[in-house]
């Protein structure tokens, strides 16, 4: 008798575990957080906005430092880029700005649209998103030209992966073309980004854009930066040798070079807005 | 004799195992409160269940769940506060400490401290807990309001968001409860 409940025991001990066997929550747990906002530096970046938040977004990049004492090493220069974006729905986000390059205006507009997340446990080893941007020049200098004349595009595919809790990685190849006075250009590159958690609020991020098409004008992008978030804000300071603000500029229009001192000092402000609150 | 025995207790293991009442949909909300910001967040995907001969009393919690009034502070509650990619689950595991006075088969509201070990950030900590537990039919349903503070549980608010973000949360847990469906 006694030796018969001692038996029965065990089984009441596994009883006590009443949500052992419970399926949990049937989302996938995806890996998110990657990087801190939508952009490495220049890049976008393989993060979304939420679905029904718009971020506004301030770009500005000092003149380079090799423009010496009596420009303040670049800080009289400037060029700036106004803009929002927002997020349509979890995988879906589009924008739109304004930027200046000198006397080059330019107005900008992009869909970025997630294919793939990143799932734990390698379910689905990473993230991949299609980019489709479109720049419109508008200086004096322009109005000349007809339409197709001065538009630039730049498609890209973006695969990124959060290796680890502080460091994750991507690859963005892109292709950049367009036509200038009837003639027809295109241009490879194949954008590298990465960050490093430095604390829980600020990251170290690193990109670098080599253009893989033979083009003599063209230099490679590299940029260094950190982000610092701030409640509803992002904060990212950088060092880099872009002076254009969209895609087809950084990418395919960068001129000046680290090894010349043709860097500049930049920051990126991004400031979050709920506009559609979310469904319980 | 023995094996007649054995075959009597397995049997009633068996029965009070069925005694069981879960849920995969109870609900769970929390609020902060501070002089200058109030914000909640609710979750509706908590796990929970009753077994009714030992009063065990067990709750998962799956912390992404939690809906935010605005997307931001679900991002910075996941990633900055509860580090949900390392602690993907809060849990609480213990024992309804008078359960005579609950009677499972007559309707009625009765009121119950739990005791048990809650886990939340990696830190597990003992709570006393009251509550209610509200017989209806073939349903259950309990009820609690409790308090607990971030800095128990190392979940740091930094000294720029002390206005925003109180170092107590009140935790609400209303949770509908059926008969655990034999496999």
């Amino acid at each position: 008798m006694f030796v018969a409940l001692f038996l029965v025991q065990p089984i009441f001990a596994q009883d006590d575990d009443l949500l052992g066997d419970e399926p949990g929550n049937n989302e996938p747990e995806y890996v998110d957080f990657a990087f801190k906002t939508t952009k490495v530096v220049n890049l976008q970046s393989i993060e979304m906005l939420g679905a029904g938040v718009f971020d506004f977004k301030m770009n500005h990049r000092f003149g380079s430092i090799n423009n010496g004492a009596v420009n303040a090493f670049g800080l009289d220069l400037a060029t700036i880029r106004f803009g929002g974006e927002y997020g349509i729905n979890k995988n879906l986000m589009a924008g739109i700005g304004r930027s200046n390059l000198g006397n080059l205006k330019n107005v900008d507009a992009y869909v970025k649209y997630r294919i793939l997340r990143q799932v734990k446990g390698n379910k689905m080893p990473f993230t991949a998103m299609l980019f489709y941007g479109i720049e419109n020049k508008i200086g004096p200098e322009y109005d000349q030209l007809d339409y197709t004349n001065r538009l630039t595009h730049t498609a890209q595919l973006i695969i990124g992966k959060k290796i680890s809790e502080g460091f994750s990685f991507q690859l963005s190849p892109s292709l950049v073309w367009g036509s200038y006075f009837g003639r027809t250009y295109s241009n490879i590159a194949l954008g590298i980004g990465m960050r490093q958690k430095l604390t829980k609020r600020t990251t170290m991020n690193l990109e670098y854009i080599p253009v893989l098409t033979n083009n003599e004008y063209i230099q490679n992008s590299l940029s260094v930066g950190f982000d610092i978030e701030t409640g509803g804000h992002v904060f990212q300071i950088h060092f880099t040798n872009s002076k254009g603000l969209n895609e087809a500029q950084f990418i395919a229009n960068t001129r000046e070079t680290w090894d010349t001192y043709g860097i500049r000092f930049g920051f990126n402000l991004s400031r979050v807005f709920t506009i559609v609150k979310p469904k319980n | 004799m023995k094996k007649i025995i054995l075959a009597l207790v397995s049997v009633f293991a068996i029965a009070a195992n069925a005694q069981v009442f879960n849920t995969s949909t109870g609900n769970v909300n929390f609020v902060s409160k501070t002089k200058f910001e109030e914000f909640s967040a609710t979750n509706s995907q908590v796990s929970a269940a009753v077994s009714v001969d030992k009063g065990v009393v067990q709750f998962k919690v799956p912390v992404n769940s939690f809906q935010f009034e605005k997307a931001v502070m679900q991002t910075h509650f996941q990633e900055n506060y509860m580090e949900s990619s390392t602690f993907p689950t809060s849990t609480f595991k213990g024992k309804i400490k008078d359960l005579s006075a609950v009677k499972f088969n007559t309707d009625g509201v009765y009121e119950v401290v739990a005791e048990g070990a809650f886990e939340m950030h990696g830190i597990t900590k003992d709570i006393s807990v009251p509550g209610k537990i509200t017989v209806k039919g073939s349903s259950l349903k309990l009820n609690a309001d409790f308090t607990i503070l971030c800095s128990d549980y190392e979940i740091k608010i930094p000294k720029n968001n002390v206005s925003s973000v109180s170092n107590s949360i009140n935790i609400s847990v209303d949770c509908s409860l059926s008969p655990k469906k034999k496999k």
